[in-house]
């Protein structure tokens, strides 16, 4: 199976942060930062055999449950512990339960092994992710103490994931639809936007490097 | 919506409303971006604004309190120099080595005048303290410093002084007493120099833990946002002094005219943390 350049560029820059991580161990001092690493470097593996599987005729679905889940719990994990308000952190606790106990009933009782893609999961993957980094940056812009809100890392970590999942949003929706030509044809959408959460998450990693020690400090206390 | 909906079911459909709606969400998702960064920047910068006006005001405070000081010591200084100077100069003509050398009722007398020249002194360097520190603000508070005050000025005629205290069991912190004493004491100046009023009425009451003084007058006064303007301005001294003062007490004070329109009435508000040491 010939894949285009662009899906080889969208599955290599998931090294794009793992590389500025490594280049930069010494001044990662928040271990959120590496999650986002462990998370890259997943989504790297998982691509591979996923396409292993496709290119065998084995089934994969299972691989792109477990992909949903792993990437919904870390994002959510960081949208938890970046959000300040106790009612925005239980809402985004009671959301993430229930949606692993949705994925795992739809796991064990819905799973197509001829579906091409876990639209389902994936949309409301999406829908929370989204609504919580909105929540994020509708606290970041109430906050009385202003900081440039891009000077801190996790800005640019909420905006790689909500461009992600903005970008994908309709992808997703209808992926387990389209015929294979479709998907060739419109699967370029969550190559860009993959590559540009990548972009983003480097870019989390550069700036969290250069933060000045105080707001380092104020970091990990939060 | 609902021609997304019929091109859904439209061959061809679906590539639509994928297009259009990845599109939508990405300017969204931009739009949202560019917005929050914009707006921060923008209440960065009005708050920075802030900052800038209140420093300048703080400069402007500093600068009248530095100045206020200065004059007081030029004011001392010039005390010392035009008066206390040549009294003592006076005394010590009196009492040259050719005194011994003179007749007995001569000596007296150049005893005498050296004495009394002293006396003057004496009386010379007290003036000059007692405008440093009242004494009775120190010995017996400031009731009896703000009432011998407003006696003083009813005592000259000019103008009609009154005060009463309603609620002072307890003397303030010696520092906090000066600080209410000398804003008084500006209040009472200016009054007299700009306002044109025939009386001046100050009372005392205590609400919670703060030590309320007001003051009416009936001539011609500032409102808050005079005082405001005045503070800001490069004029108004005594005002900064008054505004610096009570910084440090962390007091505050309101202009404000009756809701008569016939009276000005000034409240000096000062927490009432400790009592008197």
């Amino acid at each position: 199976m010939q894949l285009p350049l662009i899906a080889y560029i969208s599955q290599y820059s998931a090294f794009l942060p793992i590389i500025v991580g490594f280049v930069l161990f010494n001044k990662i001092k928040d271990w959120r930062l590496w999650a986002i690493l462990f998370y890259c470097l997943y989504s790297f593996i998982n691509d591979e055999v996923i396409v292993y599987r496709v290119i065998h005729h084995l089934s994969y679905q299972g691989f792109l449950f477990i992909f949903t889940l792993i990437e919904f719990l870390t994002f959510s994990f960081f949208l938890y512990s970046f959000l300040k308000g106790s009612l925005s952190k239980k809402l985004i606790l009671t959301v993430s339960i229930l949606f692993i106990c949705f994925c795992l009933y739809l796991f064990v009782f819905k799973l197509r092994k001829d579906a091409n893609f876990d639209s389902v999961q994936t949309s409301v993957e999406a829908i929370v992710v989204i609504i919580a980094s909105l929540i994020y940056l509708f606290e970041e812009i109430n906050k009385p103490d202003v900081t440039f809100i891009y000077s801190s890392y996790k800005f640019w970590v909420v905006i790689g994931m909500f461009l992600y999942m903005a970008g994908t949003f309709f992808l997703f929706i209808y992926a387990s639809t389209l015929s294979a030509k479709e998907v060739n044809t419109y699967w370029i959408i969550n190559y860009i936007s993959n590559i540009l959460k990548n972009a983003l998450f480097a870019l989390a990693i550069v700036v969290h490097a250069n933060e000045k020690p105080a707001q380092k400090s104020i970091l990990r206390n939060n | 919506m609902m021609y997304l909906l019929q091109a859904s079911s439209a061959p061809g459909g679906v590539s639509l409303v994928l297009f259009l709606g990845t599109l939508g969400m990405l300017v969204l998702t931009i739009g949202l971006v560019l917005f929050i960064i914009f707006h921060q920047r923008k209440v960065i910068h009005y708050q920075m604004q802030l900052q800038r006006v209140e420093q300048e005001q703080q400069k402007l405070l500093l600068n009248a309190s530095i100045r206020l000081q200065e004059e007081e010591r030029q004011r001392i200084a010039a005390d010392l120099h035009d008066d206390a100077g040549p009294l003592l100069a006076t005394a010590r003509l009196y009492l040259t080595e050719n005194l011994v050398n003179q007749d007995k009722a001569t000596q007296l007398q150049s005893i005498f005048q050296a004495r009394q020249i002293l006396d003057d002194t004496i009386q010379l360097v007290r003036n000059i303290s007692h405008s440093l520190m009242p004494p009775t603000l120190k010995n017996f508070g400031l009731e009896s410093a703000i009432n011998d005050l407003f006696q003083k000025i009813s005592g000259s005629g000019r103008i009609n002084a009154s005060s009463r205290f309603h609620d002072y069991k307890e003397r303030l912190k010696g520092e906090k007493e000066l600080i209410i004493f000398r804003v008084v004491q500006e209040l009472v100046n200016n009054i007299l120099k700009h306002s044109n009023s025939s009386f001046i009425h100050l009372t005392q009451n205590m609400h919670g833990d703060n030590f309320i003084l007001r003051m009416h007058h009936d001539g011609r006064g500032l409102v808050q946002s005079d005082f405001e303007n005045l503070n800001k301005s490069t004029i108004g001294l005594g005002l900064k002094n008054i505004s610096s003062r009570l910084k440090v007490g962390q007091g505050k004070i309101f202009f404000e005219k009756d809701p008569s329109q016939t009276y000005y009435k000034i409240t000096i508000e000062v927490p009432k943390d400790d009592s008197y040491e």
